[in-house]
């Protein structure tokens, strides 16, 4: 049964250079900040165990360099993915700008089978600088993630972990939620959807 | 609203500079700054009867850095209004008037007010949106000095209306181009772009009723495929989606002009920048800049480079590896991967690299880890030591056909990928070296690989690093950078003749200054690349 099977969620985080990914990961993971400065090169990935919804459950992150370069793997680094994870730096409003081109990014390579309801969760990470810094407001981040779809949004701090045990709670959360609705694909490998664009509108589609 | 005729050739063309104008102190009055821009502009005016010569008008006039700090100037609706009262020669023999970026004073009344004054005077204005557009409306922006806030708005017209940022938009006419130029060279041996001409023009008579055409969207990949199908036999579109060593000939064996600014201002200003060739740069002048620099050699402005470096230091070298990266071909060829997998020593990339390499390559890749190199002096501040730089530098210097090869090439040597990301049979069919440990190794190790000495602190011992060290040195008030921007910022009006640019220059701040300042101002610019062409 599904229910006791171990589940593995694979979690992708993306964002421009230097925002923070690997420091964050690094937090949520290790529980340390490291000032080391150190570019990531291609991919790699960091797995953790929690509990969510009392099944336990190992979380696979993909750590990913932020050059536009690398974006050429993007169908290896992406698929299966059960979440993904877009990370800007609150001190950069390039970096938030960003944003859409990853999320489209990854909507192309990854192709899930719902796009409208993937689960993403966008951080505003270094929120640690000086206010005086600080180029994206949180009501600018959040304007932006209701507007493609009630992303859920944090605001977080890789060197003084706030908010980062929170914001992985949810991305598990979401990305476990989208798990089960993978597996409801995978027990039919390739369903014959004859209308697909409008199978999952059941609201107004105003 | 007619057909604007094409630009003349062989007329003086000169810039005025609105920014510049405002800089200008308050004590100064409009009509005092009016009659000095006139003299300025005398020796070109002419008398009546003269040829007569083209006035471009940049007329953004705030930038991120002067702001608040400026006079108001009275609007271009002053100057014309102005107009009247100028000496008759100088209306006369003005043949054409660009306006580039009008504030919203002039958008609305310089076409009602124009005509009123002379209606002879209509024709002559044009109103462009954007100085791309006026690039590729037929005049070379060579010589003209590109402020920050011309810049700036340039920035902003582009974000708006990302569809001027495309080049030879909407050409339908290409067969016009061969024509014209076989008719005498309308542009004056500017064969490129005549076929833009007609799509930029066309750009900036929708601009003249008020408003630019509702922005479009960008234009699809199978249209952006067509129209590269389309242009393959003509040369790029792009200045920096050429061959390097194409570029690298037309420069006559040098590096572009472009590469030299780069490395200054990198080394010279940018040094003290955390994260240096790694962040994103946050300010948006990269479209605009690159827009510019991709315009043909001839038509590339001279840009306000300290400017820029003090908007946002990150962008220099982003911009710089965005140009590398452009590239038709990537500068370390697929074919070399065997290579560069088993080079593990300086002396390995001296003598088995390099010849590998065309010499435009490897002029090129010893330019860019010789500035990484320079930085390295400066790593307390970048943070940015020889193996970050070549993780964020490799990427960009290859484009294979498997990405998952080339991953692997960026990879430090002795790491490896996720297994699924993985190439297959990788550590078998080649050296346990990668790009990145050749680029660390090239990068720190640079004097003995170009076996150049080495001085007392270990750096390379080239003038760069007097030049590097000077620059961001012990003052950071007045780097020899902030020096150029000032004197930049003064030449408000020069002027400029077509195939043999002459300038003279400068807005100026008071009488005194201004006369002090046109030799000044002449022999800078004569410096810096112009003595090549007055002899």
């Amino acid at each position: 049964m599904s229910a006791r099977k171990k589940v593995l969620l694979k979690v992708i985080i993306l964002g421009d250079s230097g925002v923070g990914k690997t420091s964050l990961m690094n937090q949520y993971v290790n529980k340390r900040f490291s000032n080391q400065y150190k570019a990531t090169i291609g991919a790699d990935f960091l797995t953790r165990e929690l509990v969510v919804d009392d099944r336990v459950v190992t979380m696979q992150l993909w750590d990913t360099a932020g050059q536009e370069r690398f974006q050429s793997l993007g169908v290896a680094f992406y698929r299966g993915a059960d979440c993904c994870v877009l990370v800007y730096d609150v001190n950069s409003s390039k970096s938030f700008e960003a944003l859409d081109g990853w999320r489209d990014e990854f909507l192309v390579q990854a192709s899930p089978h719902d796009p409208e309801n993937f689960p993403f969760v966008v951080l505003g990470n270094k929120i640690d600088m000086e206010e005086s810094k600080r180029m994206v407001s949180q009501k600018r981040a959040m304007t932006w993630c209701q507007a493609k779809g009630n992303i859920p949004y944090f605001e977080t701090s890789a060197k003084e972990a706030i908010n980062v045990e929170q914001a992985f709670q949810t991305i598990a959360k979401n990305a476990l939620a989208q798990e089960a609705e993978t597996e409801l694909y995978a027990d039919y490998p390739d369903p014959i959807r004859i209308d697909s664009d409008n199978a999952q509108n059941y609201g107004c589609s105003c | 609203m007619q057909n604007h005729p094409p630009p003349l050739a062989n007329l003086p063309v000169l810039v005025l500079n609105l920014s510049a104008l405002a800089a200008v102190p308050m004590p100064v009055t409009n009509d005092v700054l009016l009659a000095t821009v006139l003299r300025r502009l005398e020796p070109w005016a002419g008398d009546e009867g003269d040829a007569g010569y083209t006035l471009i008008v940049l007329a953004a006039e705030e930038d991120a850095l002067g702001k608040g700090k400026r006079r108001a100037l009275p609007g271009v609706s002053w100057w014309i209004w102005n107009w009247r009262r100028i000496p008759r020669k100088y209306r006369k023999n003005l043949k054409r008037l660009y306006i580039v970026h009008p504030g919203t004073a002039a958008k609305t009344l310089l076409p009602i007010t124009l005509p009123l004054l002379s209606p002879k005077s209509y024709p002559k204005l044009h109103i462009v949106p954007s100085l791309l557009a006026l690039a590729r409306a037929g005049i070379p922006l060579r010589g003209v000095d590109v402020p920050l806030s011309t810049l700036t708005e340039e920035a902003r017209v582009l974000r708006e209306h990302p569809q001027l940022a495309i080049p030879r938009a909407g050409m339908a006419s290409f067969g016009l181009m061969n024509t014209l130029n076989q008719q005498g060279g309308v542009l004056g041996g500017l064969g490129w772009g005549v076929s833009a001409i007609s799509s930029a023009i066309g750009t900036a008579n929708s601009y003249l009723p008020f408003k630019l055409p509702a922005a479009t969207l960008p234009p699809s990949p199978e249209t952006e495929a067509k129209r590269s199908l389309d242009q393959s036999a003509a040369e790029p579109a792009k200045y920096w989606s050429g061959d390097v060593d194409a570029i690298i000939a037309e420069n006559k064996g040098d590096l572009p002009r472009a590469l030299h600014e780069l490395r200054a201002l990198i080394l010279g200003m940018c040094s003290d920048t955390e994260g240096i060739f790694r962040k994103t740069a946050t300010s948006h002048l990269l479209a605009p800049l690159q827009g510019l620099l991709d315009l043909p050699l001839r038509a590339q402005p001279k840009i306000d480079w300290a400017g820029v470096a003090i908007t946002d230091p990150h962008l220099p070298p982003i911009l710089l590896m965005r140009l590398l990266k452009g590239l038709s071909s990537a500068l370390l060829p697929e074919d070399l991967y065997p290579l560069i997998r088993s080079t593990y020593t300086p002396d390995e990339i001296r003598t088995n690299l390099i010849p590998s390499l065309s010499p435009a390559r490897v002029l090129v890749l010893t330019h860019l880890t010789h500035i990484g190199h320079h930085l390295l002096a400066h790593e307390d501040r970048t943070r940015m030591g020889a193996t970050n730089l070549a993780i964020v530098i490799a990427p960009s210097l290859i484009n294979g056909q498997d990405p998952r090869v080339d991953a692997a090439l960026c990879l430090e040597p002795g790491k490896s990928l996720p297994p699924s990301l993985m190439p297959p049979d990788w550590a078998e069919s080649g050296g346990t070296q990668t790009l990145v440990g050749l680029l660390q190794l090239w990068i720190s190790e640079w004097p003995a690989v170009a076996e150049f000495t080495v001085s007392k602190n270990g750096w390379c011992d080239c003038a760069w690093a007097d030049a590097g060290g000077q620059l961001s040195g012990s003052d950071p008030s007045t780097p020899i950078g902030m020096g150029r921007r000032v004197s930049g910022a003064k030449s408000g009006l020069y002027h400029e003749l077509l195939g043999s640019q002459v300038m003279s220059s400068l807005a100026p701040a008071t009488e005194a200054e201004y006369e002090a300042g046109v030799g000044a101002g002449l022999g800078y610019i004569l410096n810096e690349d112009n003595k090549d062409l007055l002899g």
